[in-house]
């Protein structure tokens, strides 16, 4: 990911970690963040190769 | 019997986060201190406790405290203590070295010296990876900071400057080895 991208994942990515009654979230809740940046499909998951 | 915790404010201009933390559990201890004076803590107020005074250290540049330090302070035992460290370490809240069974990581913090700094105030932290150092500069809301990459045997050094809160350079990319589904396969060597 860019640096730019990084930057703007930081503010948000570790959101709440200091909270007193801190649980960690959802799979979906880090997808969307990614995806806020443009962090898309493989950044998520790698899908598996394609044989043939 | 009630475990005497003293929860103080951690210093410095640069944990704002942790003291905001602080107060919340402050007021938390409080009404435990008078509820329970006669009763054992829940095991909930033992991993915030875990967790404050872990982060709370970390924050101030210090290094986590480990777990014989943490029964000592907070009144558990240590079979206690270590047990809650396990708990809080499956819910992926806190990193236990592979070995030791210490704190390795608190993220974005690193108990352990890394390739990854970031220096401020006369202080630094050491940072699990480069995205680490930009999440503490933001999670300590850091106004001034240099952001250090030690570099590697295959990859070279580089400083990055934090003004008025915002990172000056953001030309260049971070790579990491595998996809974020995937990074808390292996978190450390992610």
């Amino acid at each position: 990911m860019t640096l730019d991208q990084c930057w703007a994942l930081s503010e948000n990515w570790y959101a709440g970690r200091l909270g007193a009654n801190y649980e960690r979230p959802p799979a979906a809740h880090f997808q969307a963040l990614l995806g806020a940046v443009g962090l898309t499909g493989d950044a998520w998951s790698l899908a598996p190769p394609r044989l043939g | 019997m009630l475990a005497k915790v003293s929860v103080e404010p951690p210093p410095g201009e640069c944990v704002r986060a942790a003291e905001q933390w602080g107060r919340g559990l402050r007021a938390r201890v409080a009404v435990v201190a008078r509820r329970c004076h006669h009763e054992q803590v829940t095991r909930p107020d033992l991993y915030q406790e875990l967790r404050y005074r872990t982060y709370s250290a970390l924050a101030r540049g210090e290094r986590a405290p480990v777990a014989s330090s943490l029964a000592t302070t907070l009144g558990f035992s240590l079979a206690e203590v270590r047990e809650g460290l396990e708990r809080l370490h499956a819910a992926h809240a806190l990193v236990l070295d592979a070995g030791t069974r210490e704190i390795r990581m608190a993220l974005p913090f690193s108990n352990v010296p890394t390739a990854y700094r970031v220096e401020a105030g006369g202080r630094f932290w050491n940072a699990n990876c480069a995205w680490d150092s930009l999440a503490i500069v933001r999670l300590l809301g850091l106004e001034q900071a240099r952001i250090l990459d030690l570099g590697g045997p295959a990859r070279e050094g580089r400083e990055l400057a934090v003004e008025d809160g915002s990172l000056v350079d953001r030309d260049g990319v971070i790579s990491l080895p595998r996809p974020a589904s995937q990074w808390w396969d292996d978190i450390v060597y992610t």
